[in-house]
């Protein structure tokens, strides 16, 4: 068999399992966290891959867009249908089992499933219920003891199959890369009900083209750029010269074909210290940033909240609702950094340098938090976790008197040599717009988030284009505006900042080559039609 | 002064949830909140120049609840680790820990530890160790002040506050306390790994293998299950009061046998 050749299986439509939604059950479905809101005519409700399929085949046929639906967390509007149907995926939520081969274990999910669910398995060794996916993995896992997933994306109820097709992030990124990296297998129903079953290492592109075998050969052309993986990027179709095929499916939104089951491989788990360092300003926070980024035995991660943040937490803790389990700071107005060693020898001396480091920058390692039990590290965690919600809730009621207005917040890598640069943009660029703001995240992968707090729908005029002006910094700098997040529908703008026309052609081509008819996804990523 | 804080590492039930009644093992491990209100407790109270040693007896995880006494201020601890303590009762444990105490620190002022433990939830040990030892005890405090050398601790019983003045050597149990917990400093993990956390087996302390773990302990668990009540409650009226004692005499004649 060619290296290039993917062979596809086209199971028997049989809609009969399939649970079908109309009229007002409808809508809990048009909505995700970016608060944008569809329509939509249907909800089909599979409770297998096979109803997957028939319902992808279905659409073909009669021509119907198709939005797939799993958790709803998307910020960029991915879920939200434009018309047509919906294929929710929460009747596919297992978690199938374990197996083994010679890198290590592996995780079987059905696309629904989620972070937390899997975590949980992990951490609290609950197998039950489980299969050997190879002969006595689980007993074999128990033995070798604890492992983990480390993609960890900070929101934790959104759907693996969703992580998987928008190549999601989190902060462990920083040392393990994005979820692309820890996909081992992958099925793919495409839009006329096919199903591809993609192993990492076996199908490669062959002069740019992978075989597309079923009803009869095709070549499928791989769009002819070079994807830029130089920062984190969540933007566009992946491709580079011999590609593997399993890479298509990883971040292209849904939009080539809707994943159905994947594994995920898991690595030892090993103890580690959770810090979080208070510094006086945000200045210090990226110095101490940067030199952290420099240590030969670098942290796991490395998290920014700046002084609007921190200042955001107390006062959102003296109102008594979030962060109330916190204690109180040890340093006020001060920005935060949050990174995590390895409970190894290393630690000591590394302490020692990031304490001198700290007192040069007005603070010490005594105004540094740390925790290595699960619960005090679960405590850092949603710490974090609250800063956005903090956010999404401020902008909710908002919305309650401007009801246009949806949430607006950058997701913007740069590369490391123009990390400098790009703060200094987004200083100069923040004071002029005159906007209220909060920064923070991912900046050891000069990743960092910045949420407008807009009061009107003046203030969303003005952020919006400061948003504009941010990404195309970013991309003149190399970077990409959609680091995390995916394109959706809400910022599709901005593959046309990183993609040229012909580029573009080139993705367009692709999914019509997947999809003929243009239903699976339609206005996700790409524009609808042709 | 020197105060001995005895302490107990518990399942996460706030992570890993209850099943039946039964707290699952195996998941994740804290120091149990009432001791963690306890070594609050001992370290407000503690002064320059005194000491706070904390006292843990458990598997080889409960090092893990010891080191953070130790980040949290606690100054040395004793880790009472043997497989031959694997299995102990309320009645097992009281007595190794009661033979610490009078072994390696008899020189103590005041033992503190928390009411009861999250999984056991029996609240017995902090009592049978006062009576062991010889001390007297106060159960179930929630503050605590210190007034020229001794004691002073408040509980609340049946709505009233109840306040004690404590010479040296007693014990305290304490109920109620922060549950903001605290966060040690990098500065404080450093520091704790360089305090002395010294492992106890059976054999350094004067107890004979039948008197602790399983061999020493009375207590057999046949079967454990959630209590729901199957009866109704009935609705009194108090502000008409004949009424309200007629319907309560009728409920209990109508239980009758
Ligand atoms: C508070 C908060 C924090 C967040 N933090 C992070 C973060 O740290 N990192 C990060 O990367 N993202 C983050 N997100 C964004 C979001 O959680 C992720 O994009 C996530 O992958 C979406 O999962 P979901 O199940 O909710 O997907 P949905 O919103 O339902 O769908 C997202 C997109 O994926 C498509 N899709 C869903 N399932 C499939 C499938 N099986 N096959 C093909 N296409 C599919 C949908 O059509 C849609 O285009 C955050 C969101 C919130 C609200």
């Amino acid at each position: 068999m060619t290296r290039n050749k993917l062979v596809g299986n086209k199971p028997t439509p049989d809609l009969s399992k399939v649970k079908v939604l109309e009229g007002n059950a409808v809508s809990a479905y048009l909505q995700d966290e970016s608060k944008l809101t569809g329509f939509a005519e249907r909800v089909f409700i599979p409770c297998d891959e096979n109803g997957m399929s028939s319902v992808l085949n279905h659409a073909t046929e009669k021509k119907v867009p198709v939005t797939v639906s799993a958790r709803r967390t998307g910020v960029v509007g991915g879920a939200v249908p434009e018309g047509g149907w919906i294929l929710s995926l929460e009747g596919m939520d297992k978690v199938v089992g374990i197996g083994e081969d010679d890198n290590g274990f592996y995780i079987q999910v059905e696309p629904n499933a989620t972070l937390r669910q899997i975590d949980d398995i992990l951490r609290y060794g609950r197998y039950e219920g489980l299969e050997d996916l190879t002969p006595n993995a689980i007993s074999r896992l128990k033995k070798e003891g604890r492992h983990f997933y480390p993609v960890d994306p900070t929101e934790s109820n959104a759907s693996l199959g969703a992580n998987a097709a928008c190549n999601s992030s989190g902060s462990r990124s920083y040392r393990y890369g994005p979820t692309r990296d820890w996909i081992r297998r992958l099925r793919a129903v495409l839009a006329d009900g096919t199903v591809l079953d993609i192993q990492r290492g076996r199908v490669f592109a062959e002069n740019g083209t992978f075989i597309l075998d079923y009803d009869g050969e095709e070549v499928v052309d791989i769009p002819a750029y070079e994807f830029n993986s130089g920062v984190k990027n969540s933007a566009g179709i992946f491709s580079t010269e011999g590609m593997d095929a399993i890479d298509l499916f990883i971040g292209s939104e849904g939009i080539l074909g809707a994943i159905s089951l994947l594994e995920l491989r898991l690595i030892p788990w090993r103890p580690v210290l959770s810090c979080m360092a208070f510094v006086p300003d945000d200045d210090a926070a990226l110095m101490l940033i940067d030199h952290l980024k420099n240590l030969d035995h670098g942290p796991e991660l490395i998290e920014f909240i700046d002084e609007n943040g921190i200042r955001m937490i107390k006062g959102e803790r003296e109102e008594g609702c979030l962060f109330s389990n916190m204690p109180e700071f040890p340093l006020f107005p001060a920005a935060a950094v949050m990174f995590d060693f390895q409970l190894d020898d290393s630690l000591e001396p590394m302490m020692e340098e990031i304490g001198s480091l700290l007192e040069t920058l007005g603070s010490s390692l005594d105004n540094t938090w740390c925790a290595h039990e699960e619960r005090e590290r679960e405590r850092f965690r949603s710490f974090r976790h609250a800063i956005p919600e903090a956010v999404f809730s401020y902008i909710a009621s908002r919305k309650l008197h401007h009801p246009e207005m949806h949430k607006m917040g950058t997701d913007i890598s740069v590369p490391d040599e123009s990390s400098a640069e790009m703060m200094g943009y987004y200083r100069k660029m923040i004071a002029a717009s005159g906007l209220r703001t909060v920064m923070f995240g991912h900046l050891g992968d000069n990743h960092p988030h910045l949420e407008l707090l807009m009061e009107d729908m003046e203030d969303y005029e003005k952020a919006d284009r400061l948003c504009h002006n941010l990404a195309e910094k970013a991309v003149s700098l190399g970077g990409c505006p959609s680091a995390e997040h995916g394109v959706g529908r809400l910022k599709r703008r901005y593959l046309e900042m990183m993609y040229d026309e012909v580029q573009i052609q080139d993705m367009k081509r692709l999914k019509r080559q997947f999809d003929r008819r243009g239903v699976l996804n339609s206005g996700v990523l790409l524009e609808a039609g042709r | 002064m020197r105060i001995l804080l005895l302490v107990k590492q518990v399942p996460d039930v706030s992570v890993s949830g209850m099943e039946d009644g039964k707290v699952p093992r195996g998941g994740p491990s804290v120091l149990n909140p009432q001791c963690e209100y306890a070594l609050d407790a001992a370290i407000g109270l503690k002064e320059d120049g005194d000491e706070v040693v904390a006292v843990c007896m458990g598997p080889p995880s409960a090092r893990e609840s010891l080191f953070r006494c130790l980040e949290l201020g606690a100054d040395r601890a004793y880790h009472l680790c043997d497989p031959d303590f694997a299995g102990s009762d309320v009645w097992a444990t009281a007595k190794t820990l009661a033979r610490l105490v009078t072994d390696k620190e008899s020189d103590f002022d005041y033992i503190l530890c928390g009411q009861r433990a999250a999984d056991g939830e029996t609240g017995q040990v902090p009592s049978m160790v006062a009576e062991l030892i010889g001390i007297p005890q106060v159960v179930g405090c929630y503050r605590f002040s210190r007034e020229k050398g001794s004691l002073h601790v408040w509980r609340e019983r049946s709505g009233w506050i109840e306040r004690f003045e404590l010479e040296p050597k007693a014990l305290v149990a304490v109920e109620k306390g922060c549950n903001v917990h605290r966060l040690p400093s990098i500065s404080d993990f450093l520091g704790a790994r360089k305090k002395d956390l010294m492992t106890i087996s059976r054999t350094d302390i004067s107890i004979e293998r039948e008197e602790c773990g399983l061999n020493g302990s009375h207590t057999v668990v046949k079967k454990v299950h959630v209590l729901t009540s199957s009866r109704e409650g009935i609705k009194l009226h108090l502000d008409d009061t004949s009424f309200a004692i007629d319907t309560v005499l009728e409920a209990v004649r109508r239980r009758e046998p």
